[in-house]
């Protein structure tokens, strides 16, 4: 179990969620989901094992710490922690990830150096396109509609066709004692 | 839409109600037909008797597209004026300006069949020949 005292060691700031839990136990459960062996099954009771469930004395079986796994992570709090904890790990994660794209990329013989290296240039010195888009709106002016219009007049005048006064407008007048002014 | 019954209204009260989308096809009517006058090819006329077959729907008869006769000049003379404000794309500008009250009267007075189509879409809606007109008056 030397992974997992080097584990203890590490005594880290925990987030919000992870600071709801109800004790360390619920807390080193968490943790150790991410530690766990990556290969094979049972990462859910090695994680039990770790948080310290089961007798003192580490007899308790598989069974039984399988129990206390599938309880813990039924609780709404414990996926939460896992969530933030996930994201706290992914943000660490880079500088890991440097280093093995700079391993990669100072490894030629690589079947993949040729898509590191274009990662890399596409990430600092990305390709530009520029699309320029020309949009032309060309609506005639008042002036012009108007100028149009004293056309249409003109030429509906000289074809003899005289220019009727708009449905709404009319004539009016003043009407005193039933005598029009 | 007016509470007049068609056959109540006048011509102008006619006219007004007519959707100014129906007043742009009934030009164009005119002015297709005024096209078919001239010589052109057979594929061409073809082409251009189904486009004028095409303009008809419920409002728009086939009866009204017969009653109206070919643009003259000075019909195609206005037009062309007013197409001279449409840009390289639409016609947006000129179907307001031929849609008008006002223009849209001087070409019913030069050409009355336009006025006939539309006292006979009245009598066909009258006689339930035609569905009702259900839009918005212009």
């Amino acid at each position: 179990m030397s992974n997992a005292q080097d584990i203890d060691e590490a005594k880290p700031d925990y987030g919000p969620r992870m600071a709801a839990l109800d004790n360390d136990r619920q807390r080193k459960f968490v943790v150790g989901l991410f530690h766990a062996p990556p290969h094979g099954r049972g990462q859910h009771i090695w994680a039990c094992r770790y948080a310290g469930y089961g007798k003192a004395d580490g007899t308790s079986t598989n069974k039984v710490l399988g129990a206390h796994a599938a309880r813990l992570l039924a609780d709404q709090r414990i996926i939460d922690a896992v969530q933030e904890e996930s994201q706290r790990r992914l943000r660490l994660l880079p500088p890991v990830a440097i280093q093995a794209l700079e391993k990669l990329i100072a490894t030629p013989s690589h079947r993949d150096h040729m898509r590191a290296v274009a990662a890399v240039i596409d990430r600092v010195d990305p390709l530009q396109q520029n699309v320029s888009v020309n949009v032309r709106h060309e609506a005639p002016t008042i002036e012009m509609t108007e100028k149009v219009l004293d056309r249409i007049e003109q030429l509906a005048r000289r074809a003899g066709v005289v220019s009727l006064p708009a449905p709404i407008e009319g004539e009016f007048a003043v009407v005193v004692t039933g005598e029009a002014k | 839409v007016s509470d007049q019954a068609p056959e109540q209204m006048d011509d102008e009260q006619l006219a007004v109600f007519v959707p100014a989308g129906y007043v742009h096809l009934m030009l164009w009517a005119g002015a297709g037909k005024r096209a078919l006058q001239y010589q052109m090819k057979p594929g061409k006329r073809l082409r251009l008797l189904e486009l004028l077959n095409s303009l008809t729907d419920n409002y728009f008869t086939p009866e009204m597209l017969a009653a109206i006769t070919p643009a003259s000049d000075t019909e195609m003379e206005m037009v062309n004026e007013a197409r001279s404000l449409d840009g390289d794309k639409g016609c947006a500008a000129s179907f307001d300006v031929l849609t008008g009250a006002k223009v849209f009267g001087h070409f019913r007075r030069l050409n009355p069949s336009y006025l006939a189509a539309i006292k006979l879409r009245a009598r066909m809606t009258a006689t339930r020949a035609a569905p009702a007109q259900t839009f918005g008056s212009r």
